[in-house]
């Protein structure tokens, strides 16, 4: 009983931490979420990093990475755009909103389109 | 009513910076007319208390961080009286302005601090609780231990090492400090931070190229004398320097003020 108080209180306490928490570049780090349409969802992982004049990015860092780089994010609407292109070639456009900028945990809600065809896209900072 | 004194002083310390003079509200007088600078035995510029003697620094002259020569107000949390000046706080990025006004518009709700998160940076020599900068020579180092924000401390190396490749190193709070005299004046280079606090308690933001610069020094026994240069091309178009003063405290030691006792904010979130 007494450990699981315990337990209680360091996560209460890393929960308010990560909940004040903020870094510099609102887009930098890792982010994990999902696009495709519902019962067809494909998880996904963006790693993004500032470098001063643009945003150097990884969609689903591994064999299969796609890498992006550009401006992506409009700060006088907090609006994001990464302009890709699929393994295949297919051009990958992800137009997207950035919320809840004073949280670790910020999202990313808006849609995903490969190939012309749009899907909902929603992921938060890890 | 104390909000608008403090801003009172930030303007008039402002229009003081525009004059050529300090950027201080209360600018030390001259020299001469004060107790003389202490040094220890090998002449060095003494940055705390006379053996046997007491103290401590106090409360800076102005409130928060703002490009030198500006003219803005703001209370003493660092909020600005009129969001319109935040352009001209510091030369901003487009993000970073856009950063610095969202967390203006909140009322500084997000600041870290309210997490119990360091004050690092700059912004340890606001938190109150007043501060020291004590010589060890044995261990070739400066201390800078303060009261405020989970009485923390600083380690500035005085033996001439080299910073860490900030591609190999995890970012900490405090970095990496190295310090050397320049004839009177204590210089501190910084480098190896993390982006998880504010450098300013009105919200300015960094990334993790952050450099800073400090240069200290005590034209008399009462005054020290601070400025600091902002290098992170991550977040801002130029290096840019804020100074101020700090008033001795004659008498008194460091003020115990841990923040967990006094968090406010985190609660309910």
């Amino acid at each position: 009983m007494r450990m699981l108080k315990s337990t209680a209180v360091a996560v209460s306490l890393l929960l308010a931490v990560a909940a004040g928490s903020q870094e510099g570049f609102p887009l930098d780090g890792t982010w994990r979420g999902e696009w495709g349409p519902d019962g067809g969802k494909s998880a996904v992982v963006i790693v993004m990093k500032w470098d001063g004049q643009n945003v150097n990015g990884m969609i689903n860092p591994g064999p299969n990475v796609v890498r992006f780089s550009g401006p992506v994010l409009d700060p006088s609407d907090w609006s994001v755009r990464i302009e890709a292109q699929s393994r295949d070639g297919q051009p990958i456009i992800i137009d997207a909103k950035l919320d809840d900028i004073g949280s670790y945990n910020r999202t990313l809600t808006g849609t995903w389109t490969l190939a012309g065809v749009e899907h909902p896209f929603t992921m938060a900072r890890e | 009513m104390r909000h608008w004194r403090v801003a009172a002083l930030l303007l008039a310390a402002a229009l003081a910076g525009c004059d050529g003079g300090s950027s201080s509200a209360t600018s030390a007088a001259p020299a001469a007319a004060g107790k003389p600078t202490p040094r220890h035995p090998d002449g060095q510029v003494r940055f705390d208390s006379e053996p046997g003697g007491r103290g401590h620094w106090g409360q800076a002259s102005v409130s928060s961080l703002f490009e030198t020569g500006v003219q803005v107000v703001m209370d003493e949390n660092g909020l600005l009286a009129n969001i319109a000046d935040a352009p001209r706080v510091a030369p901003f990025q487009p993000w970073a302005l856009a950063l610095y006004e969202y967390r203006q518009k909140n009322d500084l709700k997000d600041d870290p601090t309210r997490a119990c998160i360091a004050p690092a940076g700059p912004r340890h020599l606001h938190t109150t609780g007043g501060f020291r900068i004590i010589r060890d020579p044995t261990y070739d180092r400066m201390y800078v231990l303060f009261g405020g924000g989970n009485r923390n401390w600083r380690v500035v190396f005085m033996d001439g090492r080299e910073p860490p490749n900030p591609e190999e190193v995890a970012g900490t709070y405090f970095g990496h400090q190295a310090g050397y005299f320049e004839g009177d004046t204590l210089v501190v280079e910084s480098s190896g931070y993390n982006a998880r606090f504010w450098f300013s308690n009105g919200g300015l933001p960094h990334t993790e190229a952050l450099r800073l610069t400090e240069r200290f020094s005590r034209p008399d026994f009462d005054t020290l004398k601070y400025e600091v240069t902002i290098d992170d091309p991550l977040t801002y178009t130029r290096p840019w320097t804020a100074e101020w003063t700090v008033d001795w405290v004659e008498g008194g030691e460091i003020a115990e003020r841990f923040c967990e006792d006094h968090r406010t904010a985190v609660e309910g979130e």
